[in-house]
């Protein structure tokens, strides 16, 4: 008897075989279309072993869309929606009021809104608990409550458009509004209506339902949202668009992605690497893809460089297809990452600053670069808990910092690949473009300079600088903050 | 005030340490960036305008 307490507003179904999951459909009582059951059996069969039914589910996202749209039509559309949690192994049906003690074995949840199309609302899956999924993403801790008992998802948003009020735009725009509001308590909730009106000032014609967003309007959302965005576009950064994008996303920053030609919109939230090649310059080189929340799909899809090859859930995209992202910076970020990188490749090439005027160590012809944002905050955190040479640490976490900064590790593949770096270049990310010095702090594994920022002057008192007497490389770990490993 | 243990200006010998120096390094620098720094400039107009022209959804 493979379905439990079916009598009831709280189905738990044990999942053996392609027939269970049928069960689960039947269940939702035509809330889970034909079309969205298919996508959820391919995407969880190979892992989910139960799924308990919380049927009557009030979602706030669903309501919001409910009352401002769904209320208004002829045809019947619940207020309720229900909710599936997903778990990897079976739950007897005398647990479902100690769900917690499953919460190792959670996956997830998702909600289905009786919207007839495109019915799967929020859903938070953790991917390290699905097969198949890998790389380095955005992520943060969710918590969910069923009957009192709470347990915690670490995932990232997702939602499919319902192609009414929302479409992939929203979506892809709500996704990363909601992982910075559930992640950073400085972001206010917003719910799908209220999206899809962040417009209403840059408006052509009635906003819902929607036809569709330019990229315009969809950086005046994160504008509205409290984002400060930048707009990049393929056909005006050529070959240096992908490095940017990967700049960003290993800063920890989801970004929405536009795929012109295919009309579509998709949100950006990690990259795959491997980091068993060897590279020549720059840590973009390991990345063999994106992993993107296409919401045509479920979450986590890979969307490779290449058309081919490629294992796991893939995008029927590939990166070549992105011609557009909007990239969602705070308030104080005004150093982008275009003028960061021309900067440290000055810098390391420069006569005065450079690695090969500087080190006896290291060339700069072997140097891999990592170029990332983080907060000072974080940086600091980090630092200070691991043993770095000549008490760097001491020194990075007492240097005067702005909230953002700029960060340029620089290795060798010998060291990288074991997560190894032997130096860094530290940026000020409120800085001016124009301002060649805008580094806070350059560290080199036989130099070291710090430069006082509050000087207006070409005093020579703003540098302090030394040589590090050192005879071999040493090589401490990576900053590993801003993504999460799959 | 840094942990780390710097050399004072005097142990610099001759690294940076006057303010021809400084401004010979930036205008180093400045020269090193300006043609990446136009090409930005200019592909930061052309967003401007190209972003109202793409539709997605």
């Amino acid at each position: 008897m493979p379905i439990f307490n079916d009598k009831t507003p709280y189905p738990l179904v044990h999942i053996v075989n392609q027939s269970d999951w049928k069960r689960v459909v039947s269940s939702c009582e035509g809330y889970l279309s034909i079309h969205d059951y298919i996508k959820l059996y391919e995407y969880l069969s190979q892992d989910v072993k139960t799924v308990f039914i919380e049927k009557g589910y009030i979602d706030k996202d669903y309501r919001d869309t409910y009352y401002n749209f769904y209320s208004k039509k002829f045809a019947n559309y619940p207020n309720k929606t229900i909710r599936l949690h997903f778990f990897t192994t079976v739950i007897p049906p005398d647990d479902i009021l100690i769900l917690d003690k499953y919460q190792n074995q959670y996956v997830g949840f998702s909600v289905i809104r009786p919207t007839r199309i495109n019915t799967i609302g929020r859903t938070i899956l953790d991917p390290s608990k699905i097969s198949n999924l890998n790389g380095h993403i955005c992520s943060t801790d969710y918590k969910v409550h069923i009957f009192g008992a709470e347990l915690n998802i670490n995932g990232f948003p997702y939602i499919s458009q319902d192609t009414d009020v929302t479409v992939c735009a929203h979506a892809a725009c709500w996704m990363v509004f909601r992982y910075f509001s559930e992640r950073y308590t400085s972001y206010a909730e917003v719910l799908p209506f209220e999206v899809s009106q962040l417009t209403e000032n840059l408006s052509y014609g009635r906003l819902v339902p929607s036809k569709g967003l330019y990229l315009s309007q969809i950086a005046e959302m994160f504008s509205k949202f409290g984002f400060f965005p930048e707009i990049y576009i393929r056909d005006s950064y050529k070959r240096n668009f992908d490095k940017l994008l990967y700049y960003y996303i290993e800063s920890g920053l989801p970004v929405v992605a536009g795929l012109n030609k295919h009309s579509h919109a998709i949100t950006i939230l990690g990259h795959f690497s491997d980091y068993r090649k060897n590279v020549l310059d720059n840590s973009v080189e390991y990345v063999d893809g994106f992993i993107i929340n296409d919401d045509n799909y479920l979450p986590y899809q890979k969307l490779l460089r290449r058309k081919t090859g490629g294992d796991g859930y893939c995008s029927e995209f590939n990166v070549e297809d992105i011609d557009s992202f909007v990239v969602p910076l705070y308030e104080k970020i005004y150093f982008s990452a275009e003028y960061v990188e021309s900067t440290v490749e000055a810098v390391l090439n420069d006569n005065t600053f450079g690695i090969n005027a500087l080190s006896k160590l290291i060339r700069k012809e072997n140097i891999i670069k990592r170029i990332f944002l983080t907060s000072s905050k974080s940086y600091k955190a980090q630092r200070r808990k691991q043993d770095l040479p000549f008490n760097l640490s001491s020194a990075y976490c007492t240097l005067d910092m702005p909230k953002f900064i700029w960060v340029c590790e620089l290795s060798v593949n010998e060291f990288y690949q074991k997560g190894e770096i032997v130096g860094e270049i530290i940026f000020d990310a409120t800085a001016n473009h124009h301002d060649r010095f805008a580094f806070l702090s350059i560290h080199y594994p036989d130099f070291i300079l710090l430069n006082d920022r509050n000087y207006l002057t070409n005093d020579p008192k703003r540098f302090l600088s030394g040589n590090l007497k050192e005879e071999s490389l040493q090589s401490y770990p990576l900053y590993k903050n801003n993504l999460k490993e799959i | 005030m840094y942990i780390i243990k710097l050399p004072s200006m005097e142990e610099r010998k001759g690294f940076l340490d006057t303010e021809e120096k400084v401004r010979e390094a930036w205008e180093s620098l400045e020269k090193a960036t300006a043609e990446d720094y136009k090409k930005y400039d200019e592909a930061k107009r052309a967003v401007q305008c190209a972003a109202q022209t793409k539709l997605l959804g």
